[in-house]
This record gives structure tokens, sequence and C-alpha cells, in this order.
């Protein structure tokens, strides 16, 4: 390939940069998803229920507006101007085109009998001036059900508005536009009501789309030059030489925009995980690249027998020939673990998997054909290099060397140490726990978040769940039944509160007896006495429009996966124990579903990188041994890394469930690396096992220490993420690779010493 | 310049003037007065459902108010249930509404016009007439509508608490100019997107220069539902004793 690539290196410049030039093309089709909901496949039981809902039921999504009327003046939402604030925040609110219909204490009625006469009155029939006028009206919202604990908090602090948004997919800006149209509106409500100065947050998947869209597109723009920058420093404080440094940096953007195209080349988006892509480039890219010039510049400084230092094709010839088959096994092993990747269940997942392999496949082939092709035109200087030959007294190499005599001299101490940091990360992995949903995206004390906290403290929940309930609306045993279980579900320690068809009718019959009414005229009727007094949208929410479907709503607090599936195995068994006919939907299930295919995806992708590695290794080295061998620091790597995730109770979720298969596949660059070098070193010393050990340390090691450095700076970028889970998806892989080099240098090492695998004896070709 | 702008003045009141006259003559043919209706209400949903209820209606006018007295016959298990409505001109409507099955009349108290009239995608303003004084008439000139001259008026509310109320920001109403009877209406959200459009069809003289439509079709565009009212019997000054409207005579048949 070397021979070709020099011989035609025109047509191989033009050819590699015609290529990213035409992928320039596509890359301004990029579009950006932040919608979780369809990171999952259309197969997943919670998108399949929520589509059999919505065909009787509207498709609506809910934003959530919470008004806290914490001010200097007191904390009473009931104050004349708070409640005028919010009225006109809801009238407002309810001209946005993109609202469909909103749900404050100003649309909520109250049901009354009084006199033998039922009154379905608003819930605020007038704002009250006075002090008195206050109290009746507190008095009345605590006696009604519709409104306490649902749009007004109990203490009467807080109102909580519930937007139902029409979502229209076909246009990629609606929730920007209708995040745009609220906030506009909130600020012209508070500049209309100056006296007020309570807080207003907003939660609700419009919003966490709309704002991680913003941080997508915020950490592209932000992350990638800096990383850029970073990686430009860390090749020039390497070679020192400006062509040195810019062709393997050629090689890195290349691969950004390559890789980056690719995405809408392949009918896809960027997601929330997206992020990760252009990072891993820069990080992986250049790898390959920079063990060339290294290795040319090595060259040059002592060329081999019969060679002189101006031969620049044949030292180029020479350095290819020497580093084809490892550079290439490095590649093949690195993508091996991130097509682990295509194993998962999240497709956001499976198309990072795909994306960076071929980007790390395209930085390979560059290397390996642009950049000899392009260091064919230029002089190259040995500037700095960080080889044993030109820099043997390199500040790591005294190190490594005396790292590789202590080995030798108590090799069972590295063993003891990591049993003991792996028996303890392994009982650390016991309190790893899967993120529960999707407030994890944004960091804690996001309004986002906080309004969460409120609806999850002072109202019913943030979560909702939708129970379709097939059967006539009007037979006094299917309403009874539904009650039955709306009531039993009340009593469950997550659940704020339960709404259905039953609730509405027992609320207007409670003025004849306590009991849901027994005959079917009764509800028919009732049914039409709520179609007249209410808004048909209200009483579409819990019947569809020929009565063949009813709608059990159910509002529970935020809780970990357990918590919730508990809550699910409990309204299940007794939605069976009344023979119901029945599909459970709802977004928090889709985020439970997410959570749950986080974990099986994990371990998925973790067993295919590894069973994948094994193979390539056994293969490279034609012989399972060095396949078990080889996979040991990057088991350490992952066990110690999920472990800490449990000690420190970072969460597993759609970014850190990543790691374990990206780190594998750069981590067992480390181990062939040291097997290659043993291998060689015991070739030239004769078997000379502890020879064979300093020497691959003191050379080797350092190469690879330089090599995992580089990554890991490359991958610092993300602590600077706007993501929390990607500043920690950040943290964690730098310490997996970490890992992963203190295993190779330090485990690896000691066991050839302990095993002396045979595997290592064969000669290197 | 002055005399320009004074007869620009002048030429946009009596426009106005003139679209307001229209509707006063348009409604005074329409309205007609005490009078006894049976009709039917296809409420059809947008996958193809359709609803239907069979009612008798009956109207009285008082100084007051207009009084409408609306029985269910149709379909057997909402027979009987009567809704009574006091319209008044200048104050929240009076709502009450009998259930056989349990043998109670019940008060609703409702600000909102804009509500839908029994689940249909006609609202409780569509069942009264307009309060001419709430509303600003612009006359917009002559058109064609299905082969008949028009003439088109717009009108709209004259503050946004009334807009609110009715359900929309504006009304164009296409009227026949020669009967001087709605043929068509385009309803406005607060948008200004059309939401309904009103299809009187089938009109039929009372006989005293009086005009009824029997059968009204409103298309929601915007979600796309339909609801028709046909008329199936109509009965003008029809003797309609005081004590059929009072609310505790609502169970009496």
């Amino acid at each position: 390939m070397n021979a070709f690539a020099i011989r035609y290196r025109l047509p191989v410049l033009l050819l590699s940069i015609g290529l990213v030039l035409l992928a320039i093309v596509p890359l301004t089709q990029l579009q950006i998803n932040s919608d979780l909901e369809s990171y999952m496949p259309d197969s997943m039981q919670s998108k399949q229920n929520n589509r059999k809902i919505e065909a009787y039921f509207s498709s609506a999504e809910n934003l959530l507006i919470v008004v806290d009327a914490q001010s200097a003046h007191g904390a009473d939402i009931l104050e004349p101007e708070n409640l005028r604030t919010l009225q006109q925040l809801s009238d407002e609110l309810q001209q946005l085109p993109a609202v469909s219909r909103v749900h404050s204490v100003f649309q909520t009625t109250n049901i009354l009998h009084r006199d033998g006469e039922m009154l379905i009155e608003p819930a605020i029939p007038f704002i009250p001036e006075t002090a008195a006028g206050r109290e009746q009206l507190r008095t009345s919202l605590h006696t009604n059900d519709l409104a306490c604990g649902l749009v007004i908090s109990d203490d009467f602090r807080y109102a909580m508005l519930m937007l139902e948004v029409k979502r229209d997919s076909t246009l990629p800006d609606a929730d920007a536009v209708l995040l745009n149209q609220v906030q506009r509106t909130i600020t012209e409500t508070r500049h209309r009501h100056p006296a007020f100065d309570g807080a207003i947050y907003l939660t609700g998947q419009p919003y966490l789309r709309d704002d991680a869209n913003r941080k997508i597109s915020r950490d592209i723009l932000i992350l990638l030059p800096i990383g850029l920058v970073v990686m430009l420093l860390f090749l020039w404080i390497s070679f020192r030489d400006f062509t040195s440094v810019l062709l393997p940096f050629s090689i890195v953007v290349f691969s950004i925009v390559v890789s980056m195209a690719l995405i809408p080349t392949m009918g896809w988006e960027l997601s929330l995980i997206g992020v990760l892509i252009p990072i891993m480039m820069i990080a992986i890219a250049n790898n390959y690249g920079v063990h060339v010039i290294a290795r040319y510049q090595e060259l040059k400084l002592a060329p081999p027998a019969g060679e002189t230092t101006d031969a620049n094709h044949s030292l180029l010839s020479h350095t290819i020939r020497y580093l084809r088959k490892p550079v290439w096994l490095c590649g093949l092993t690195t993508i091996a673990g991130t097509m682990g990747l295509a194993a998962h269940l999240l497709i956001p997942a499976r198309q990072m998997g795909v994306i960076s392999s071929l980007g790390i496949a395209f930085a390979l082939t560059l290397s390996l054909t642009y950049l000899p092709a392009a260091m064919s035109y230029f002089k190259i200087k040995t500037g700095r290099i960080h080889t044993k030959t030109t820099r043997p007294t390199h500040h790591l190499t005294p190190l490594l060397q005396h790292t590789a005599r202590q080995l030798l001299k108590h090799p069972r101490i590295p063993i003891i140490v990591a049993a003991i940091l792996f028996v303890l990360c392994l009982i650390g992995t016991t309190g790893l726990k899967v993120a529960p949903d999707s407030s994890s995206i944004l960091p804690p004390n996001h309004e986002f978040n906080q309004a969460i906290r409120i609806a999850d403290q002072q109202f019913g929940g943030s979560k909702l769940l939708n129970i379709m309930i097939g059967g006539d609306a009007r037979e006094p045993a299917l309403l009874e039944a539904i009650d039955s279980v709306s009531r039993h579900m009340e009593r469950h320690p997550l659940v704020g509160h339960a709404a259905s068809l039953a609730t509405m009718i027992r609320k207007m019959h409670a003025d004849t007896c306590s009991a849901l009414p027994h005959s079917r005229e009764a509800i028919a009727q009732y049914l039409e006495l709520y179609g007249m007094s209410a808004d048909v949208a209200d009483y579409e929410r819990f019947v569809d429009f020929s009565y063949s479907h009813t709608l059990l709503t159910i509002q529970y607090r935020s809780a970990s996966l357990h918590e919730i599936n508990s809550l699910l195995a409990e309204l299940e068994s007794t939605l069976q124990k009344h023979q119901l006919n029945y599909v459970i939907g709802g977004v928090s299930l889709v985020d439970k579903e997410i959570s749950e295919s986080v974990r099986t995806g994990q371990f998925s992708s973790l067993a295919v990188a590894l069973l994948a590695i094994l193979i390539l290794l056994g293969i490279i080295f034609r012989s399972l041994q060095a396949g078990l061998i080889g996979s040991i620091p990057l088991v350490v790597a992952v066990v110690c890394t999920f472990g800490i995730m449990g000690w420190t109770g970072i969460k597993l979720d759609i970014v850190t469930a990543l790691l374990s298969s990206i780190s594998i596949g750069l981590g067992v660059d480390f181990t062939i690396h040291i097997f290659w070098r043993m291998k060689h070193e015991l070739t030239q010393h004769q078997g000379d096992w502890n020879q064979a050990v300093i020497n691959t340390l003191a050379g080797t090691g350092r190469g690879i220490s330089i090599n995992a450095f580089s990554v890991m700076i490359g991958f610092s970028v993300l602590l600077l993420s706007s993501f929390p889970f990607i500043q920690a998806f950040g943290l964690l892989i730098i310490l997996s690779l970490l890992l992963c080099l203190a295993s190779a240098l330090l485990i690896i090492p000691v066991i050839c010493i302990l095993i002396k695998p045979r595997f290592l004896l064969t000669t290197n070709k | 310049m002055k005399l320009l702008l004074l007869l620009l003045f002048i030429s946009v009141n009596v426009a106005a003037q003139n679209a307001t006259n229209l509707m006063r003559q348009s409604q005074d043919r329409t309205s007609a007065g005490n009078s006894e209706m049976q009709s039917t209400i296809s409420i059809h949903d947008n996958k193809g459902n359709v609803r239907v209820r069979e009612i008798t209606t009956l109207t009285r006018k008082t100084k007051e108010n207009s009084q409408l007295l609306i029985r269910f016959t149709a379909p057997a298990e909402v027979r009987g249930t009567t809704l009574l409505v006091y319209d008044y001109p200048d104050k929240a409507d009076q709502q009450w509404i009998y259930l056989p099955a349990t043998g109670k009349v019940r008060q609703i108290v409702s600000n909102e016009k804009g509500k839908n009239f029994m689940g249909s995608e006609f609202t409780n303003a569509d069942m009264s007439q307009l309060n001419l004084d709430d509303y600003t008439f612009t006359n917009l000139g002559r058109t064609e509508y299905n082969g008949t001259g028009c003439i088109k008026i717009e009108a709209k509310g004259k503050t946004p608490a009334l807009q609110n109320e009715q359900g929309y920001s504006k009304k164009i109403i296409l009227l026949d100019a020669a009967r001087l009877i709605p043929l068509r209406e385009e309803l406005y959200d607060r948008n200004d997107k059309l939401h309904r459009e009103l299809l009187y069809e089938n009109y039929n003289s009372t006989g005293d220069g009086k005009w009824v439509a029997w059968k009204m079709t409103m298309n929601n565009v915007q979600n796309g539902r339909r609801s028709t009212m046909t008329v199936n019997r109509f009965e003008s000054n029809a003797a309609q004793p005081e004590q059929l409207f009072a609310p505790n005579a609502l169970g009496k048949k």
C-alpha cells in the first residue's frame, strides 16, 4: 500500500481531499434530534401502546408551568395580583397557535351540590379583592379536589398550568417556536404585572427537547474548537515541527467532516449521544498518523542499513512497512470495540457505533495512504521525537524502567492490589443505578428539574401514566371497575392522583349517592351533562367519541426504576383482577423503557465488544490464551469503572452506557502493543523474559502512555459540556483508559512473567 | 386635503352604519320569536364516527331574555334529558339541566359562550343571536356565493374579553343580497386563523317574512370535525306557556 500511496501520491491526495470536500455537502443537511422517544425502535412496547392510545385519545404533549408566589411580600397565590398574573398567563397561553388547551385553576370547574341543585361553576368565579373574599376562596379551593393538589398546591404557594401542545413533527423547529412564544408570553405577562415578583418554572418534553437542542449545538460549537486547539497543542509539544503537526491534525479534521457527514448521508440525525462523535475523532483519529510521523522521524535520525537520511520515499516505505500491521490491528480492534455499540437497543447508540467505526476506519486508511503521500512532498524535520532511539533520557523512560524492575522483584504485588481493587469495585457495581428518566439530561438545578421537584412535592407528581380501557363507557360495571382501580392506585405511596370518567361521574352524582350510578341511562345522561357543562376537550380526555374506550390517568412522583416497576406491577395486577381490557402508555413509560434498554443494551454491547476483542486477539496472536490474557485489562477497567460509578452514585444513562464498548476498543490497543513488543524482545533476547519486560515497558510503555494521554486529553474537553451526563462520560472514559493503561503496563507484564505464555515465544512476522 | 379626509371619514362611518343596519335587518328576518322545532343533530368526528341526537327546541322571547328549552327525544338512554337556557343580553346566561335518570334539576353556571353546544362543533354562542352593540361591523363589499349575489360583512367583538368569551376573534358573514339572510359564516380564532365555517341551507319562509334555515352545517377546519343540525318540523309563533320555562318545571311532562 505504501508503494502504491507514494507512487500515485497526487491521485491519492486529490481523492482524499475530494472525498472530504464532497462530504461537506451532506454535512450542511445535518439535523439535530433530541427527542428521546425517537431513540427507541418502533417495536418498543411503550411506543406501540402509545400509538394504540393515540388512535382514540389526543396525542398532545404536556408542557408544565409552575408559578411560585414566594416573594418579599409573602407566598400566597391567592393575592389579587398573583391571581391576575396567573389568569392573564393562562388566557394568553391559550391563544398560542401550538397550544391546544391550557389547564389551570382558571379552567378548572367546581361541582357543588346546594339546595338540591348541582352547580358546575368555575373554580375561581372572580378574583377576590378583600381578605375575607380570599379566605372564602381558599376554603372553596381546599374542598375542590379538581383544583387542590392538581392546579393549586395545598399550601397555596404554587400554581400549575398544564399546556397541551399540538405536536407537529413536520416542523423541525416546532419546539423552539413554541418555547419562544411561551417565554415571550411569560415576559409580557410579567411586564404587565410588575407587582408579581414570584418565580416561573417550565418543564416537559417540548422544553427538554428545545433546551437539549440548544445545548447540542452549543457543545458542538464550543467543544469542537477547544478540542482541536488542545490536540494541536499536544501535537506541537510532541513534534515541534509544523508539517508533523499539520498532517496528523488534517486527518483529525477530515475524519470529523466525513463521520459527521455520514450521519445525514445515512438518513440519520445528530442525537444527544452524537456530540461524542467529533470528540472521539479528535481523541482517536490522530493515533495512527502520530505513529507514522514518529517512526519516520526515528528512521530519519537512524536510517536502516543501506539508506540515507535524504532518501525520503525509501524511508517512508520503511516506515509504512514497519507500522502497517500493528496500526491496522490497533485500528481493527478499536473498530471492533466501538462496533459493539451496534448491538445496543438504543438507536443513536447503534448509529454511533457505525459512524465512529467508519470514521476510525477512514482515519486509519488516511494514515496509511494520504499521510505518506503528503509526507512525500515535504521535508519532515526530526523535531522533538519521543522515542527510545532519539530520547533515551526522556523522563518517562527511567520511571518505566524502574517500574519494570520493581515488577520483576515483586510480581505478586500488582496482582494483589488489582485483585483488592477489583473486589472493592465488584462490590461497588451492586450499587450501580440506572437513571430512571430524562431528568438527568439537564443539571439538577436547572429550572426543568426544579419544576419537576415542585410537581413531585407539591402536586400529584411530575409523571403520568395513561391506561386506556376498552368497553362501553356507559356500562355501570365497567365504570365501577375503573373507579375501584383508581381508588386502589391512589393508595400507592408514589401516586398523587388518579382521574377517570368515573371520577367525574361520581362527583356529579355525589348529591344523590356516594356510589356511582347503577343504570346505563344515568351514566349516559351524566355524559350529556358533562358535555354541556365542560369543554369538549376536557370531556374527551377521559372518554372517546364513540364511548368505546375510556382513559384512566395516574399522576405519580419521580422514583427509581425499581419503584416504578413495582408501581406498574401493582397496577397491572389490579387491572387484571378486575378483568379489564387495558393498554398502559404515557411518556413516563417510554422513559422507563429507555432506562431499561440502557441497562440491557449496556450488557449486550459489552458482551459483543469483549467477544470481538477476544476473537481478534486470538486470531492476531493465533492463540486463545492471548485473547484471554489480553481481555484481563479490559475486564478490570470495565468492572472498576462500573464499581466507581456505583460508589460515587454516577448513574448509568444513555451516554455513560456507551463507556465500556468505547474504552474496550481503545484500551485493547495498549495490550496489543505490549504483546507485540514482548514477542519482539523475546526473539531479540533469546527468551529472556525479564529483559523483555524491561525493554517493553521502557520502549513501548512510553509510546502507549503518550498515546493514552493524547486520547485522554482529547476526551477531557467533554468535561466542558453543558450536559452533566456527557461530563460524567468524559471523566469516566479518562478513568477507564487510565485503568486500561495501568493494567497493560502493570498486570500484563506480571502475568507474562508468571505464566510465560507460549504465544509470545513465536516470532513476529 | 381636509375635505378628502372628511369625505373618507364620512364614507367609513356610513359603511359601518350600513353594515350594522344590514345585520339588524338580517336578524329581524331570521329571528322566529316564539317557536317550536324538532331537529336532528349529527356530530361527526374526524375518523368517520357519528353521534346522533334528536331534540325538540322551544323558544320564548321575554323583555329580559330569550328562553330556550331543549328536550332530548333520542337516543332512548338520554330521552327526557332537558336543558333550559336563559340568554340575557347584558349578563351571563343561566342554564339548568334535568336528568330523568336521577329526577333532579341541576344548575350550570358558565360565562363561556364559546363552549361547545352538546358536544358538537356549534357553540353556545352560535345558538343565540349576536348582541349587535357588542360588535363592530364592516361592509367588505359584494361577492358571489354558489351563484347568489352576497354582501360580505365582517363582525368583530369590540373587546378582547368578549372575543375570548365568544370563542372567536371575528366572523365573516355572507348575506344573501336579496333576502338579507346569512348563507355562510367564517369564524376565526384569536390568531386570525380560520377555525370553523357555518353553512346555512334549505331556507324556508315562515310566512311572516321570516326565514329559517332547515339545515346548518358547522365544519371545524382545524380538527376536521363536522356537525349538522337538520330541522324536521318547525312551528313559528307557537304558544309557549311561561310555566314550561320554569327551572322547577323541567321534570314535569
